[in-house]
């Protein structure tokens, strides 16, 4: 007795279409280039691609940041793999009030952290072109603490559209982020 | 002629079948199985059939004497029913839908006659003797009474009613303050604003229908009311007014000279007026305030009368008057040594085509099976969501009234409840709801009301909730997603029980519309229901009966 009928398609969309605009794939670059103290970037320096996959329930948000370590990546999936040593890092407390998102990211930051997981404080913002994530550790421990760093991202997929192939965040490596350049 | 035991009226032992057209026409008060759309009409073709095979039979019998002059034609004689079938009686035109089980009375009340069989040289005389109108009363009681089907209130139960009425000691108390007020302004001489006066306490006495059971007291104020305006000038007023008095009260008499001459020439004019042109029967007011008062006494007719000199003296005047119809369906004028031979004949001729009314339902069909298939809407108040989750889906019942008003019913619904704007439920799920129990029924022409008791279950699909978001996202076996806040219900039966209100719309033929609302409480199992509990229902259908 699984699944609704084709006759409640309309009525089961109208139930499911509250789950806001944040909900989806999205997409987008930290270049550290001619950025003092940058946080995101690849091992050898260069910019780095990240993808933040959220789902959005009511006022609840739950999801991972993915690193890429090719901006190319931004257009094209497939154009390198996912951060070898730190793919990527999971949603925790995510909290949406209107236009405006809190989480909090534990885990690693690819060329920014040393052999820990770090905790990050982040916010969304919806702007025109798509969401202002910002990102500031918050981590006492860590030599990265209060260092911060804004992205734009882009929409790339909507929330329908999630696939358990973008929900893949494997347990990263016991000693954390060993390509950080740190 | 007679009444016989059916209440149809005989003529020389035959049941008479007097023409009433008017009875079948939109005025009819019979409501005629035919004519219903929510009758059954299973005994329509029967009885058709038994009265063509009575008709023949008659044709073969021999000629049926032929009614005498003035009265109603008569039909023959019905055959007798066959050995074994006894039961079986064509009842005649109005009442033969209507088995004699089912005949309800018809409600008559004798309104106190009038006695007008006054002359007018004896206007001012000292005395004059009283008629004996009340003998005229007891029997036309007695008569009624004789009749089959009837239930008559004399006049004494009329009085009675109405003053017992709550408002006679109050309102009666402001009409006589208003009387005495219009005699103290008259006897000062001023007779207009004493008439205003007069014709308030006249209103507020007719409104009591004082002039029906003690009219004295209105017709003293209508008297006075028309003597202040001849006073004051108002003469064709007055004598109007005067007229009426004399309707209330016509066998009024006046000490001679107590009036000035003027008013004494306006009371001979008034009582002449009356006795030559007002209509002895129409004393009590118009068709709406008959209607009133019929109303009043609980009653569907109203028989008046009353008494008036002729050339070939006195008569009698009777006449009946329908509240439903607001008419008059029959009058009679009949010298009063022959009133009593005439009265049982007019009643009978009034009674062929008065209709009668059926003491229940006329088809109150038991043991019947009814079915329907319904839209249904049923969410649950009770749910580990924090926003409600929707189910709808559909359902069929059938429900068999065994004894009268008195059913049960059986009910198998299939929903499919949504997910919630929140996506507690983490994805939609059927189940299956199966109820069956008592219902108590009430039926009121083509609806029918009923209420139901019994029990409850409901079969779970894949029922699973959690408020964790990582258990909507990556589901509830990834690493992030907490068990402990996953209500799985899944495959769960729970049970309890369920009561419902509804009521059926009769479409015509055997069709339904039906809507019936329910809510259930589930105790089973023990430890299972404080997730998901209460669900409410609503259904709409359309339905057959078998």
């Amino acid at each position: 007795m699984r699944g609704p009928r084709p006759w409640l398609a309309a009525v089961a969309l109208a139930a499911c279409t509250s789950t806001g605009s944040m909900g989806g794939v999205w997409r987008g670059a930290s270049d550290p280039r001619g950025t003092a103290n940058p946080l995101l970037f690849g091992d050898d320096g260069e910019p780095l691609s990240v993808e933040l996959v959220l789902g959005e329930f009511g006022p609840d948000l739950a999801g991972l940041l993915r690193f890429y370590r090719d901006s190319t990546y931004v257009s094209s999936r497939d154009a390198a793999a996912p951060d070898a040593e730190c793919a990527c890092a999971l949603v925790h407390n995510g909290r949406v009030v209107d236009s405006h998102a809190a989480f909090t990211l534990v885990g690693c930051l690819p060329g920014g952290s040393a052999n820990a997981a770090t905790r990050v404080r982040a916010t969304l913002d919806e702007s025109e072109t798509g969401l202002k994530l910002a990102l500031t550790v918050d981590d006492a421990s860590s030599p990265l603490n209060g260092r911060s760093t804004s992205l734009v991202l882009n929409r790339y997929g909507l929330a329908s559209e999630i696939t358990a192939e973008d929900l893949a965040c494997p347990v990263g490596p016991a000693g954390g982020n060993t390509a950080s350049g740190l | 002629m007679m009444a016989n035991a059916l209440g149809s009226p005989t003529v020389g032992g035959h049941r008479v079948t007097a023409k009433c057209p008017e009875a079948f026409g939109p005025h009819s008060l019979v409501p005629d199985a035919m004519s219903r759309p929510w009758v059954a009409r299973r005994w329509t073709l029967p009885v058709a059939l038994l009265a063509a095979w009575a008709l023949a039979g008659a044709a073969y019998a021999e000629p049926p004497p032929q009614p005498t002059a003035g009265a109603t034609p008569v039909a023959p004689p019905p055959s007798p029913p066959a050995a074994g079938n006894p039961a079986v009686v064509t009842a005649p035109l109005l009442s033969g839908d209507v088995p004699d089980d089912q005949k309800r009375p018809r409600t008559v009340a004798i309104l106190p006659f009038r006695d007008q069989a006054v002359r007018l040289a004896d206007l001012f005389a000292s005395e004059i003797p009283a008629a004996a109108v009340d003998r005229l009363e007891t029997k036309v009681a007695q008569a009624l009474a004789a009749e089959a089907f009837v239930s008559a209130r004399d006049v004494g139960e009329v009085r009675q009613t109405l003053a017992d009425d709550h408002a006679v000691a109050s309102q009666g108390q402001l009409a006589q303050q208003l009387y005495r007020i219009g005699l103290d302004l008259y006897w000062s001489l001023a007779p207009g604003r004493a008439a205003v006066k007069l014709q308030q306490a006249v209103a507020a006495w007719r409104e009591l229908y004082q002039d029906v059971f003690d009219p004295k007291p209105c017709a003293d104020a209508q008297f006075m009311y028309g003597v202040a305006l001849v006073d004051s000038g108002r003469t064709a007023e007055g004598h109007i007014a005067l007229k009426d008095a004399f309707a209330l009260q016509t066998d009024r008499h006046f000490r001679p000279n107590f009036f000035p001459p003027p008013v004494e020439r306006a009371l001979t004019a008034a009582l002449a007026d009356f006795l030559s042109t007002g209509d002895p029967l129409r004393t009590y007011g118009d068709s709406a305030r008959m209607a009133q008062l019929a109303r009043r006494l609980g009653v569907a007719w109203l028989v008046v009368g009353a008494l008036r000199r002729s050339e070939n003296g006195p008569e009698v005047w009777l006449a009946v008057f329908s509240a439903q119809r607001r008419l008059y369906e029959a009058e009679m004028r009949v010298p009063i040594d022959e009133f009593e031979s005439r009265l049982q004949p007019f009643l009978s001729r009034w009674l062929a085509c008065a209709p009668i009314a059926e003491a229940r339902p006329p088809v109150h069909v038991v043991d019947t099976l009814r079915t329907d298939l319904s839209v249904a809407y049923a969410p649950f108040l009770r749910q580990p969501t924090r926003t409600a989750f929707q189910s709808i889906g559909f359902s069929v019942g059938v429900a068999h009234e065994f004894r009268s008003n008195l059913e049960w019913f059986s009910r198998l619904a299939l929903h499919t409840s949504i997910t919630d704007p929140y996506r507690d439920l983490l994805r939609s799920f059927n189940s299956v709801r199966a109820s069956v129990g008592l219902g108590a029924t009430v039926t009121r022409g083509p609806l029918r009301f009923f209420a139901q008791a019994g029990l409850d279950a409901q079969l779970l699909g894949s029922f699973e909730a959690s408020v964790d978001p990582d258990c909507k996202l990556f589901g509830t076996d990834h690493r992030l997603c907490d068990r402990s806040k996953v209500t799985n219900l899944d495959q769960n039966v729970l049970a309890g029980v369920q009561a419902a209100l509804g009521i059926q719309l009769h479409l015509g033929r055997d069709f339904l519309l039906g809507l019936r609302a329910s809510m259930a409480n589930y105790f089973l199992p023990l430890d299972g229901t404080d997730k998901l509990n209460l669900p409410i229902g609503a259904e709409l259908g359309l339905g057959y009966r078998l």
